[in-house]
């Protein structure tokens, strides 16, 4: 051998012409896929989380003797699950055989009518979520002691069943805090669990009418 | 992808994923293939680059994962479809490059392992041993004694080819 291995290799690429790229082919198609293949999976693992929460939630409560609690968040939580897995098997429908641009917008498209539609959701479910709880809380025997003492200690307290109604306007109040803001919210915990695949999207989405632009 | 993210993260770091992508591959079609499975996960994985390193280090890492999976996958295919495989000299592309002598480097360089492989193109791009090490997952103090041998087992190669 004459020349030494790394004098060939320096002087091999010396000529811009010896690295050229290939032309990407059908990239746009595989990169579709990927993402809503991530989506879905992600979406998939969600609802799994969300139904084994439910199961332990009621467990929970059973065991802590608020079965009546329990069963109303289970079902509440159901919901949820039910409604994701409809709204995802909606996916399923769309055209394959689309251009991968015309098949990226639809699932945009199917994407922002979900988000719509858990936003309506959400508006109902925190709210629910939040005075089921507490009203589960307060209306058993923990919250019967509770009120005891502090009806007690201030008998002049105005009560609505039993309860300062005090209290229960402000669990009233923030409920509806919760569903004024449930848009926001929802989005904080979509953009916590899908922010990356969102992200890529929208790249995507962006990237595919700016070539076609 | 965004075609900015190819245009200015990908596209000038393309000579390193090529040079990775010809070592592993016997032909233009599996190159090209090669070539858009490293962007396609680069793409993947950008949001894990964590800036511990040096953007083109993690490029050459991915390549050489791509790379190294795509040859297993590949290798695998082959031993199920055994018989519909075409004979290795007949899909050799041993003119992709126009200098001669880098062709007959690369056509040297794939009868090494596949590690090996990797180890001595990360040593021809000048990248350090702690570089290679880390690149590869692997002790720095032996990277010197392995380019040590690599480099005689390409001499071996080369003289045996009569170059």
């Amino acid at each position: 051998m004459e020349k030494s291995i790394e004098k060939i290799w320096k002087e091999g690429f010396l000529n811009s012409d010896a690295l050229v790229a290939p032309k990407l082919n059908d990239l746009y198609n595989q990169k579709s896929k990927h993402t809503v293949d991530k989506l879905m999976k992600i979406g998939k693992m969600n609802l799994v989380a969300v139904m084994i929460g439910a199961f332990i939630i009621l467990v929970g409560t059973i065991i802590a003797g608020l079965p009546f609690t329990g069963v109303l968040l289970f079902l509440l939580l159901t919901w949820v699950v039910i409604y994701g897995k409809k709204q995802a098997s909606r996916i399923k429908e769309i055209d394959k055989s689309l251009s991968s641009y015309q098949y990226i917008k639809e699932v945009d498209a199917w994407v922002k009518e979900v988000i719509s539609g858990y936003t309506r959701m959400y508006r109902i479910l925190y709210p629910a979520f939040v005075l089921i709880f507490t009203f589960g809380i307060w209306f058993s025997s923990y919250g019967d002691n509770m009120f005891r003492e502090i009806l007690l200690k201030s008998p002049d307290l105005f009560v609505i069943f039993g309860i300062p109604a005090i209290w229960v306007l402000g669990i009233v109040f923030f409920a509806g805090l919760m569903s004024l803001f449930a848009g926001p919210i929802y989005k904080f915990d979509l953009n916590l669990v899908y922010g990356r695949v969102f992200n890529k999207l929208d790249d995507l989405l962006a990237d595919m009418e700016e070539l076609r632009s | 992808m965004s075609n900015d993210f190819y245009k200015t993260s990908i596209l000038p770091f393309a000579g390193i994923i090529i040079k990775i992508c010809r070592a592993y591959t016997n032909t233009q079609e599996d190159f090209e293939d090669y070539y858009q499975e490293v962007c396609l996960q680069i793409w993947r994985s950008k949001d894990n680059f964590r800036k511990e390193s040096e953007w083109s280090t993690w490029i050459y890492r991915i390549s050489l994962n791509v790379c190294l999976t795509l040859l297993k996958k590949k290798k695998n295919n082959d031993q199920h479809f055994a018989s519909d495989s075409l004979p290795q000299e007949a899909t050799v592309d041993n003119h992709a490059f126009a200098d001669e002598s880098i062709n007959q480097l690369y056509y040297a360089i794939r009868q090494l392992s596949e590690v090996d492989r990797a180890v001595i193109l990360l040593y021809l791009e000048e990248k350090s041993y702690q570089e290679i090490a880390d690149i590869i997952g692997t002790n720095p103090n032996n990277i010197g004694v392995r380019i040590k041998r690599i480099k005689e087992r390409l001499k071996k190669i080369f003289k045996g080819e009569n170059i």
